[in-house]
């Protein structure tokens, strides 16, 4: 049985948001992000990886969640360990509707897959909760029926309001 | 609580058994949470489809609709066939009156019945069952029937081929007596999809001695009778299309002269597409079962486990047997089915042979004449696994009428103790009154 006792240095990328800020963070856990994965696979890892769809401040939330979320160690998450990072979600995106927007379009852009089941099951929740004229107020849709075509629409559909 | 229940009972004259009494319960614990958010800007009405599709994949069908409402983006996305909602448990279709201008379903994972108007052309006729998520309606005269499916949720309806493009249709009807002749004659009628547009039917229709199996595809002008196998089968007990076959349950005894080495199949073209559709016969492993045993209480002669009803469902992308044994009651007046037990079988392909199954695990079925299925309990609040919801429709004749009565059940069977709580009792209804599992989709 043959062991490899791995004492290299954690290899980093450098990542740069819309608005030119630049964030450093271990390759490994930058590659929680398919898109990410795929640009270091192509040899992107030399030179500054271009994120041009998220804002620094949003940059530097998913950079959380890449750090919580990179493959521990030693290869095998423990329950504990888990459980914990189950916790820490649940934290992580209870934030204010713009934000959870913002995260959410990130995980689709970033394609991470926790992250976007994370937030779309948080804004399910929401839309689940809330009525139509609640979830309006909350995402702050407009409502753009005339309200004969809002009264002929809710007919049709009645039955799912009672 | 009191209300919603009232609502069911009121509905169907019966009392709500403890375990629907648990899913309302749970339901109003539910509602009664009260959460508030906070209000900040976004620019939801302006979220790319495909990220929509992740959201609306993780709400029900209830919800989906409801959110139609917000604006005219949303109206578009929640109607696009292409994304999924999240699965739901199937909804049961309540009796109904013929000619009704609506029909009502028991949502028990809400806990509220929902009446959905049935659109104008839709009017006037009667529900016999579902499939896939469409309803199966026929309408018009005797002479004149009309077959069509709904999908009550969008309102949308496809034809049927006539049936009198089928030959023993006319003999059927001369010959026959009851009122109900139509939904007599249809045993049943089962999708391959619930995408009309790629969607084989198959159709089980029954005649005094006999019954036959036909396919069509929607938009078809004739039925497509299977010939030839009348004699040899002249009785299915489920049919059920997977990875592109048909599968059809059958008696058993008919089968022993068939050779070793896997079940028969049969092959079919679909009009001038240059398609077949291929079928193939399982013999109903329940059928073969000891003689029954009679007992006679007061006035009540009791057939012990003399009728059986099976249903082919699909499990974890395994085809299962579900067999009811139920006791034959006779009175003066009647007859009537009780449900006793239920028993599910594994078929095993290569040799031909079944296993009994002693558990489902955390997986709940859904069993009805016309639409079956299968849920992981898990996934639903409230909900138990190694569980059978049923809902059973048995012919049943009146000793003194010439009228075939059906015989309604439902509830739930418990495979851990081999218990049946019932939702309500078996009452006897007219025949084109059928009760029945539905799955929702917009």
């Amino acid at each position: 049985m043959s062991s490899t006792l791995c004492c290299s240095f954690a290899k980093n990328v450098t990542l740069r948001s819309s608005d030119g800020q630049t964030f450093e963070v271990e390759e490994a856990a930058a590659q929680v992000s398919q898109t990410i994965k795929r640009m270091i696979e192509d040899g992107c890892t030399g030179s500054v990886i271009p994120v041009p769809n998220l804002t620094g401040p949003v940059l530097a939330l998913v950079i959380e969640y890449f750090k919580k979320h990179s493959p521990p160690s030693d290869g095998c998450p423990t329950a504990l360990l888990e459980m914990e990072i189950k916790d820490w979600d649940a934290k992580f995106v209870a934030v204010d509707n713009d934000t959870l927007l913002d995260l959410t379009l990130a995980a689709h852009y970033l394609e991470i897959q926790g992250l976007l089941d994370l937030t779309c099951h948080r804004v399910a929740d929401i839309l689940n909760d809330n009525s139509v004229e609640k979830i309006r107020e909350i995402f702050h849709i407009k409502n753009d029926f005339t309200p004969e075509e809002e009264a002929e629409e809710r007919s049709k559909i009645q039955w799912a309001f009672e | 609580m009191a209300e919603l229940y009232g609502n069911l009972g009121e509905y169907l004259s019966f009392s709500v058994s403890s375990f629907m009494k648990q899913q309302i319960l749970y339901h109003n614990n539910k509602k009664s949470k009260s959460k508030s958010f906070v209000h900040v800007y976004g620019r939801w009405d302006e979220v790319p489809d495909d990220m929509m599709g992740e959201i609306l994949g993780r709400l029900n069908i209830i919800d989906r609709i409801r959110l139609g409402g917000v604006c005219k983006s949303w109206r578009s996305i929640v109607k696009q066939k292409d994304i999924h909602s999240a699965p739901s448990v199937p909804w049961l279709l309540l009796p109904h009156a013929q000619n009704c201008n609506s029909l009502s379903f028991f949502s028990m994972s809400e806990g509220i019945v929902h009446n959905i108007k049935l659109p104008k052309a839709a009017q006037g006729g009667w529900c016999f069952g579902s499939s896939k998520g469409w309803l199966t309606i026929a309408r018009g005269t005797q002479d004149d029937p009309r077959v069509f499916l709904l999908n009550p949720i969008s309102g949308f309806q496809r034809h049927l081929p006539s049936l009198s493009t089928i030959p023993s249709f006319k003999d059927f009807v001369d010959v026959a007596l009851h009122p109900n002749r139509i939904t007599s004659f249809i045993r049943k009628i089962e999708l391959s999809s619930t995408d009309l547009s790629k969607c084989i039917v198959a159709a089980t229709f029954r005649l005094p001695t006999t019954e036959f199996l036909a396919v069509c595809k929607v938009g078809d002008k004739e039925w497509r009778v299977f010939q030839g196998l009348k004699d040899k089968y002249p009785y299915y007990f489920d049919v059920k299309f997977h990875e592109d076959k048909l599968y059809a349950l059958v008696d058993m005894h008919m089968m022993e002269e068939e050779e070793e080495g896997g079940f028969a199949s049969y092959t079919m073209e679909l009009g001038s597409r240059e398609e077949a559709i291929v079928l193939k016969v399982i013999p109903n492993i329940s059928a073969r079962r000891p003689p029954y045993e009679v007992e006679i209480n007061g006035d009540i002669i009791i057939l012990k486990d003399n009728g059986l009803e099976s249903h082919l469902v699909m499990l974890d992308g395994e085809l299962l047997i579900v067999s009811a044994l139920m006791n034959n009651l006779y009175t003066i007046i009647f007859s009537y089915m009780k449900t006793t037990k239920y028993q599910v079988f594994k078929i095993g392909w290569s040799t031909s042979t079944f296993t009994r199954v002693a558990s489902i695990g955390d997986k709940m079925l859904f069993v009805s004449q016309s639409e079956s299925s299968s849920l992981s309990a898990p996934d639903f609040n409230g909900f138990s696994g190694n569980r059978i919801y049923f809902s059973k429709d048995s012919r049943a004749h009146g000793l003194h009428t010439l009228d075939p009565i059906v015989c309604q059940e439902s509830g739930v069977f418990y495979l851990d103790d081999d218990r049946i709580e019932r939702s309500f009792p078996s009452i006897n209804l007219p025949t084109q009154c059928q009760m029945c599992w539905f799955t929702p989709h917009p």
